[in-house]
């Protein structure tokens, strides 16, 4: 009696779980409204983006699967560019998950990642890390580039000027509320409440919070005695969030709210950005075109050979966006397993070279020319 | 259990004590509203969040949310859905009951029937202990000892690890507590047949305990299938659908709706809705089966 | 209750065949369920083993004093590290849901045994369980994008008419704009343990001998001093190890905290601010990019937090315990 009654069950429960394993698929291409309203920022369909570059479809793909993560920065065009090249390439698998840059460093140093996204180069023990868990020399190579936007919440307020000054006293509490005359001075002609300042910051290891802090540094000077790096020590009323995405949704959940984050996650909040002086002469927003020029601006290669490390002077962007970066992804030159090599230089290369036309939509900047020739030239090593 | 005769009674008043039980039937009356505003604050949130989880996670629930995974989907995509998840959760679960549930029968067994002073006291203090290891800490464990220690990398066994660290305990406990309650008489009548004593306890006293052994299981599986915390740093989370639970990272349910809800886009956090409903509706799914196999059994006491 | 042989009084083989050796010898399955009962010690006590000797390294690196450092720079060179604000926000946190959880729970609990009308007290009580197994990531989201925003007014409300109180107060005016903070993680962690001590009160009520609930009505009490005198007393031991089960809970909890609250590396008593961090979202937070200096300091912090959990469930168990005893009840 007992024990049909358990068979039944039983068998229930495994067909219902044989069910389960049956029917789902990885094919999400066929999505009618591709983001069309979401947030209100208007995205056209990626497949006239993969359509019009036909001749790279079946050419230079690979297959196989990749385990990547690090910065949240680039988050945003890697699930892009995954997109996009598991559609050209079927039975390529690009997992690549956001954690920070440095998580993303650790990993690659600890063998948890095929490869890393990361804001900045990495320091000599990360390397020597990296380097012995690839078993070759691990290089780095700029594959997007975007700007370090303040976003930040203000009712009444959509059109924000801010100084590197202003903003070293912001981010060091000295500057506590909106109506502050440091910021009015800045903003002539905006209303600005009384609100208090809540400032939002990276608790996690982030290669966005050593840009940042990197600028303030370079072009603050002494207004900025906190000094950069992927973690900081924020003053004490400060409030930690994890992730581009946490402290992005942190300000939008917070009037008077105020952080420091790639410009695509304020995009996608629907939050305002600041136009920031820097080195330069005039405030300037974080538009595609003043992101590349800024970069252009200051971004010199340190590296040598194949490793295209670089270094963002900030004193030197004076023209374009003043906090501009670019986003590296941290490879191992050769891969114990050649099919996981093969992948990583087929997908990284469809990165830098299709894959920059995403980035204007998205809220980054394409790298110039000039440095997509010498990362392919770079990936074109990798084996 | 009212008498309603006694407590009317507390009402009426001779005229010398009327004070006294006019202060009595106000601390009564009070304690009653007392009662009830209780009862409804704790309604209140609790209903709000299993109907607000179920309202908003009922808009973007479908069969194509079930069957389809994260692969390919943009940043701004509204598209994307959890199959892949649920197949992650699936697996790791599977793995860790097939871990953990012999293993805690076998010990319940042992420690209900064969034990020994010394063996049996300290399996038992351990078995305690390791009840209130926080599932942080056991997700800590394998990610020190077999992602990184021994160079597995992550995995959906990893998880699977994790989660039997944190079932065993219970298990085991819940199965001794049944084997506790099988009556002696049914050990004896059958020493008296002769029958050795293994056979005894693998076709008399064991069966006689399955149901409630099956309910704890089953609710030992009902809360582990919602853990969150050991999942990020053993399982990690994919977008793809990944099968191999032995190698490579894999998704799992209560992971899509941390991971989508930390993603904050408006996307994300639809999709974090219905994936929070899926999950409270496997949970209850799996509750009210262990629940009805109680009352069954209970029946068939009768 | 243990013998020599676990089920002692009763006839066994090998008894009833002489040699208990030459009986033991014949039974493989005893050395199946032995080899399985060493087998679980000697993998708890690995576990728990590996866990000391890699939290170890990194307390010895320590520059700064563990229990009293605040900040967390664990993979900085010299490492300074402590345990002082999580510990902190862990308890702090976990207390503050406790004492906003147990009143209502206890009240649910009586209520459903007491006052609810029968037929659906049944109903009500298997809700009750049922809601103790919603998993921890739903309360963290809901919390996150249900509660956060609505907070913000009460907290306000509270900060403006009870500033005075320590624990309410808000020097810098922020609670008018800002949510994040222990108060509403605690809040979070209210709603998610009360499910859990309430269902566990209902059971210890419901085990109160009917006996006595009669009696005092038989006296002439109200239902409410039958309540009191009658079915408190005799459930206290138990209601007590209900609540230490909620509280190690809370004190467990990371996703909920991870979600809501905005951290920062600071030690406060005033609630309403943003700020604070626990043990479990410390940990949660920085696994990802811990070197090897800082996952050992992140495992000392977790067995910091598991002698937590351990010190609660052993007065819990304690407590039961003493109270089956005295009753002479099954446990």
């Amino acid at each position: 009696m007992r024990t049909s009654r358990t068979a039944a069950a039983a068998a229930l429960v495994a067909s219902g779980l044989l069910a389960v394993a049956a029917c789902g698929t990885d094919n999400n291409g066929a999505q009618a409204p591709s983001g069309s309203t979401t947030n209100g920022v208007a995205t056209t369909s990626p497949s006239s983006a993969a359509g019009s570059s036909a001749a790279a479809t079946g050419k230079g793909c690979a297959s196989g699967s990749l385990s990547a993560q690090g910065s949240t920065f680039q988050a945003n065009m890697e699930t892009q560019w995954s997109k996009d090249f598991g559609a050209l390439c079927s039975g390529a698998q690009i997992n690549y998950q956001g954690t920070g840059s440095g998580a993303g460093i650790q990993a690659i140093g600890n063998g948890t990642a095929d490869f890393a996204g990361s804001d900045v180069t990495m320091k000599d023990t990360e390397r020597s890390a990296a380097n012995a868990a690839c078993g070759s020399d691990a290089i780095t190579v700029p594959i997007t580039a975007g700007g370090v936007a303040i976003v930040y919440n203000l009712k009444g307020v959509s059109d924000l000027k801010l100084s590197a000054e202003t903003l070293a006293g912001i981010f060091q509490g000295k500057i506590t509320k909106w109506n502050d005359p440091a910021i009015a001075a800045e903003n002539t002609g905006a209303t600005l409440p009384a609100t208090p300042i809540s400032v939002f910051y990276r608790n996690d290891s982030s290669g966005t919070t050593s840009v940042f802090t990197s600028f303030l540094q370079q072009v603050a000077g002494s207004d900025w005695a906190l000094g950069s790096g992927k973690t900081v020590s924020f003053f004490a009323a400060a409030q930690g969030a994890k992730g581009s995405a946490g402290v992005a949704a942190g300000v939008s959940q917070t009037a008077g709210g105020i952080t420091y984050d790639e410009e695509s996650y304020a995009k996608g909040q629907n939050l305002p950005v600041a136009a920031v002086k820097g080195a330069g002469s005039g405030f300037a927003m974080p538009t595609t075109d003043a992101v590349s020029k800024a970069t252009g601006e200051g971004f010199t290669i340190v590296g040598t050979g194949n490793d295209l490390a670089g270094k963002m002077d900030y004193t030197k962007m004076t023209d374009g966006y003043p906090i501009s970066t670019v986003s590296y992804a941290i490879v191992c030159s050769k891969y114990k397993d050649a099919a996981k090599g093969g992948l990583v230089k087929s997908y990284l290369t469809y990165a830098v070279t299709n894959g920059q036309a995403a980035a204007d939509r998205l809220g980054y900047a394409p790298l110039p020319a000039d440095l997509v020739a010498k990362v392919q030239a770079s990936l074109a090593a990798v084996s | 259990m009212t008498a309603p005769a006694l407590t009317a009674r507390a009402g009426t008043s001779p005229s010398g004590l009327f004070k006294v039980r006019g202060r009595r039937a106000a601390a009564n009356r009070i304690a009653t509203v007392a009662m009830y505003l209780a009862f409804a604050a704790a309604v209140v949130p609790l209903g709000a969040v299993v109907w607000y989880t179920v309202g908003r996670g009922l808009t973007r629930f479908s069969y194509r949310f079930l069957t389809h995974s994260m692969a390919g989907v943009g940043p701004l995509d509204a598209g994307g859905g959890i199959y892949h998840a649920m197949l992650g959760t699936v697996e790791q679960v599977l793995l860790a009951s097939v871990i953990s549930v012999p293993l805690g029968l076998l010990v319940a067994i042992y420690l209900n029937e064969y034990g020994t002073k010394g063996l049996a006291t300290v399996v038992r203090l351990l078995i305690d202990v390791m009840t209130g290891i926080p599932s942080i800490v056991a997700g800590l464990f394998v990610l020190a000892f077999w992602v990184l220690g021994l160079h597995r990398g992550f995995s959906g066994f990893a998880a699977s690890m994790a989660l039997a660290i944190l079932m065993l305990p219970v298990v085991t406990r819940a199965s001794e507590e049944m084997l506790r309650l099988v009556p002696d008489t049914f050990r004896e009548a059958a020493y008296a047949l002769g029958i050795p004593k293994w056979r005894v306890i693998l076709s008399i006293v064991v069966p006689a305990a399955s149901t409630g052994i099956t309910t704890g299981v089953m609710l030992a599986v009902a809360r582990v299938t919602g853990e969150t915390a050991p999942l990020l740093m053993t399982a990690f989370g994919n977008n793809f659908i990944h099968s191999n639970p032995f190698h490579g990272p894999q998704e799992s349910l209560p992971l899509f709706v941390f991971a989508q809800a930390g993603n904050a886009f408006k996307v994300n956090v639809d999709r974090a809705w219905a994936a929070a409903m899926t999950l409270i509706l496997i949970v209850v799914v799996l509750y009210v089966a262990a629940r009805l196999l109680t009352r069954r059994d209970a029946a068939n006491r009768r | 209750m243990t013998n020599s042989s676990a089920r002692g009084t009763v006839l066994e083989p090998e008894t009833v065949m002489g040699s208990p050796r030459k009986a033991r010898r014949l039974e493989p399955f005893r050395g199946v369920t032995l080899g399985a009962a060493w087998l679980v010690l000697l993998l708890l006590a690995a576990i728990a083993i590996f866990l000391v000797l890699k939290a170890i390294p990194s307390l010895r690196q320590d520059n700064g004093n563990f229990l009293s450092t605040k900040v967390w720079n664990p993979d900085a060179s010299p490492p300074v590290f402590g345990i002082a604000v999580l510990a902190f926000g862990t308890i702090l946190s976990s207390l503050l849901a406790v004492v906003m959880a147990v009143p209502v729970a206890l009240g649910v609990a009586i209520f459903i045994a007491e006052y609810a009308p029968r037929r659906i007290a049944t109903w009500l009580g298997y809700l009750t369980d049922m809601l103790a197994t919603v998993p921890s990531v739903v309360y963290g989201l809901w919390g996150l994008i249900f509660l956060v925003p609505r907070m913000q007014g009460f907290q306000h409300w509270l900060a403006t008419w009870f500033g005075w109180f320590p624990l309410f107060a808000d020097p810098n005016n922020r609670t008018s704009v800002a949510s994040r903070s222990i108060f509403v993680a605690s809040v979070v962690l209210a709603i998610m343990v009360l499910p859990v001590v309430a269902a566990i009160s209902r059971e210890v009520l419901r085990q109160v001998d009917p006996a006595l609930k009669e009696a005092a009505l038989a006296l002439g009490a109200t239902r409410w001093e039958m309540v009191r005198m009658a079915l408190l007393p005799p459930s206290r031991p138990g209601i007590i190890g209900a609540v230490m089960l909620g509280l190690g809970r809370a004190l467990g909890e990371t996703i909920a905290v991870a979600l809501i609250l905005g951290t920062s590396f600071a030690v406060s008593l005033h609630i309403l601010q943003p700020g604070g961090n626990t043990i479990a979202a410390n940990i949660a937070t920085y696994f990802g990019e811990a070197g090897s200096t800082g996952r050992s300091a992140l495992i000392a912090t977790g067995l910091v937090l598991f002698v937590m959990t351990l010190a609660v469930n052993v007065v819990a168990r304690s407590v039961i315990y003493r109270s089956a005893r005295k009753q002479g009840g099954v446990r």
